[in-house]
């Protein structure tokens, strides 16, 4: 009975050690192919840019480090120049790249709701997963695909630099804009498409600034994008800004609000009514 | 045996407890968020959603602190001066009939090709010389040099920053009473100098150093900046007399932010035409400024999602009438730039519409105080859009536009060389080189284009 029972325990052992073994199999191959998983870096092409986020078509200097805007979101300073000791460079995604993403694309200072910021930070981390798995020809920093400027981070009013560096969001002197980003960070999830998609690879989650009333529907390739409506979006600041399809930042933001004003209105208690001269004719004659 | 048996056993156990150990952690979710991307968590979420509803997953809790309260403040806020109430000088016939079809643009000739950027600043008022910088690839530096329309060639006279784009308006000119260049020019520790230089290595460098990249020319010829350690005062240089005018200080304009690295939140100068006013702006606002009177109102743009639209770069028609401005809201990376047009004669204002939201990025004004060019670049509708950029010829009078070149493939980037029309409206300088379709990467080539008509 007692060898029986050894017997057992040991064909129970060889079982789990076998199914370990292959789970450790499968589990390297995905981990090296990143299939399966949220890359850890992003290799991207840094340009200068525009003001408006477009590609000067001027590569980033590594040596002496470019100053130029886009290369660094501290510019004229060559004391925070371009960061990086190559280009294209393998950015670090989660405790660099998309905190300057972040911070560009969605920049606290202008919308400090948690809420919308998370989900702001979930579409950013899906979209630049979704380029890694489907790899265009020239990923770069450039408005093109998502804005990313080093140093926008640490560039949030006041601008501070975090005391660590290697973690930014374990630093113990963040500002409140970078706190704000640091807690939108954390949920790491991202967005999948859920059908013939058996390694949940990320879905190409794109964001329009604002869409009044509805979304557009994705076009052909991204045909998860679906045009949902939005009431809230309809008067006060809404317009139609960026593409129209995915998630709305300006239109999270007035429902993380509750209002439907997506920033107060700065000109509210001027003497001056200024509320018609934007683009009008002023006629003094 | 049986030992051994038990052993086996042990070391089989201790085996399997360490691959385990290293393998369930990595399993199961933790809740603690600071695991890195590449840790599969999510790689064992089910595919239970159907397509159209792509699944969000696990969302732990975060480990960091709530954030403090903060109130953000918009940028450009409030109203600090009157508004500016333009008043008729004249009464003016009203022109409907646009003049753009009279216009005949050449295609572009290529007079120099270089492997790096090239900025163009503007022409001799002779038309013989054009003042352009090319960028060095080893220190990051330009060369300032004077483009000889009739040799085709390019002689150096100094070495500057390399500014490019908004950041780039204004900061080298021709000087014509001094027959000589003035430029931004490095002092060290990140500062900079006006230098003013015929090349012959005799230059006059200004004695304060400068806040901010851009420099004007005055009507009465003096360079007016403002200095690094008192930012909010206006100085004048006198080339002649090699020293500053100390009547243009204190104009008691809103203070600006000191020490900081963005140009837009730094004062820039334009001197009105004929008159003795200038626009002084930044991103809080833009100021017309009196200086003998020193009386200020404020020049409004307008707002756009409850934020006031403030200016990046302003120009003045040559006669003096229209100012137009590049004005966005936020900082960049705005959400979009717009070219809006002040008639300071009827008191218009009125935005450049050339029929879809593209940013507006660089101009020029004609001689002729009506017409002028702008080069628009690619909007952010276009999701992965071809990267060219399209040049618009604009009517001051009947507000309309027209694209010019159309389908000439200039490259994104073109727009922060600069665009300027020479003073006999004869010619358009520019970058014009063509990328290669699907990339970024662009040379330098400037090219003139050839104007007929309209003048």
């Amino acid at each position: 009975m007692k060898s029986r029972l050894i017997f057992a325990v040991d064909k129970w052992l060889i079982i789990i050690f076998v199914l370990a073994l292959v789970v450790q199999y499968f589990h390297g191959r995905v981990s090296a192919n990143s299939t399966n998983a949220l890359a850890f870096t992003v290799n991207t092409k840094m340009y200068q840019l525009d003001p408006f986020g477009g590609s000067l078509g001027i590569q980033c200097q590594v040596d002496p480090p470019d100053t130029h805007f886009g290369c660094t979101a501290i510019a004229n300073d060559n004391n925070h120049a371009y960061p990086y000791s190559s280009n294209p460079h393998n950015v670090i995604i989660e405790n660099d790249y998309l905190l300057d993403v972040i911070s560009q694309e969605m920049s606290p200072e202008v919308y400090p709701q948690p809420v919308a910021l998370s989900a702001q930070f979930i579409a950013a981390r899906s979209y630049v997963n979704y380029y890694i798995n489907n790899p265009p020809a020239d990923f770069n920093n450039s408005t093109q695909f998502q804005a990313f400027i080093p140093y926008r981070f640490e560039n949030l009013s006041p601008i501070t630099f975090p005391d660590n560096s290697i973690e930014p969001c374990g630093s113990t002197n963040l500002n409140g804009n970078q706190r704000y980003v640091c807690n939108a960070a954390a949920s790491k999830s991202y967005i999948a498409q859920a059908v013939n998609n058996p390694n949940n690879l990320a879905a190409k989650a794109l964001f329009t600034a604002d869409r009044v009333s509805q979304s557009l529907d994705g076009t052909f390739d991204k045909p998860y994008l679906k045009s949902v409506p939005d009431p809230i979006s309809t008067t006060c600041d809404s317009n139609n800004e960026g593409p129209g399809y995915g998630f709305s930042q300006e239109g999270a933001v007035r429902w993380a609000r509750g209002n439907q004003c997506a920033i107060d209105n700065p000109f509210e208690n001027d003497i001056i009514d200024h509320s018609n001269l934007h683009r009008q004719v002023i006629k003094t004659m | 045996m049986k030992r051994i048996k038990i052993f086996a056993q042990i070391i089989f156990l201790g085996v399997a407890f360490v691959i385990f150990a290293t393998i369930l952690p990595r399993l199961i979710p933790s809740g603690n968020s600071t695991n890195y991307p590449g840790v599969p968590i999510l790689s064992l979420t089910t595919q239970a959603n159907p397509i159209s509803n792509p699944s969000v997953t696990s969302t732990p809790q975060s480990p960091y602190p709530p954030p403090i309260q903060f109130t953000s403040t918009p940028i450009a806020t409030k109203i600090t001066f009157p508004v500016c109430i333009f008043s008729t000088k004249t009464m003016l016939d009203e022109v409907s009939t646009s003049n753009l079809d009279q216009f005949i643009f050449s295609e572009p000739q290529i007079v120099m090709t270089t492997e790096s950027n090239i900025g163009i600043f503007g022409w001799q008022p002779n038309n013989e010389g054009l003042v352009i910088s090319k960028r060095k690839l080893k220190d990051g530096l330009s060369t300032i040099e004077l483009f000889n329309m009739t040799e085709k060639t390019s002689r150096v006279f100094g070495e500057g920053f390399d500014y490019m784009g908004f950041n780039a308006f204004g900061s080298a000119a021709w000087i014509d009473s001094y027959q000589a260049i003035a430029y931004i020019h490095p002092a060290g520790n990140n500062n900079a100098v006006l230098r003013i230089t015929k090349g012959d290595k005799q230059d006059i460098i200004t004695p304060v150093e400068l806040y901010g990249t851009n420099f004007a020319l005055d009507n009465d010829g003096k360079l007016l900046y403002f200095p690094n350690l008192t930012p909010t005062q206006l100085l004048a240089f006198d080339i002649q007399q090699k020293q500053i005018d100390p009547a243009y200080r204190d104009l008691s304009l809103p203070s600006q932010t000191t020490n900081s690295y963005d140009f837009w939140e730094k004062y820039q100068v334009s001197p009105r035409p004929g008159e003795h006013q200038w626009v002084i702006f930044n991103n809080t606002g833009a100021y017309l400024v009196d200086p003998q009177s020193k009386q200020i109102c404020e020049v409004y743009f307008g707002s756009s999602g409850n934020r006031k639209l403030w200016a990046f770069q302003t120009q003045w028609s040559p006669d003096g009438r229209f100012l137009a401005a590049f004005v966005a809201i936020g900082q960049p990376i705005v959400p979009f730039i717009d070219l809006m047009v002040i008639d300071t004669w009827s008191g218009d204002i009125w935005r450049l519409d050339i029929g879809a939201a593209k940013p507006m990025l660089a101009m020029s004004w004609s001689p002729n105080s009506r017409n002028f060019v702008v080069i628009a670049g690619i909007s952010k509708q276009e999701e992965n859009a071809v990267k060219y950029q399209e040049i618009y010829l604009g009517d001051a009078f009947t507000k309309k536009s027209k694209q010019m070149l159309n389908g000439y493939p200039f490259s994104q980037g073109t727009a922060y060389s600069g665009i300027s029309w020479s003073p006999n409206g004869k010619i358009i300088a520019l970058n014009c080189k063509k990328s290669p379709p699907g990339t970024n990467e662009a040379q330098s080539q400037l090219c003139l284009i050839n104007t007929e008509g309209g003048q």
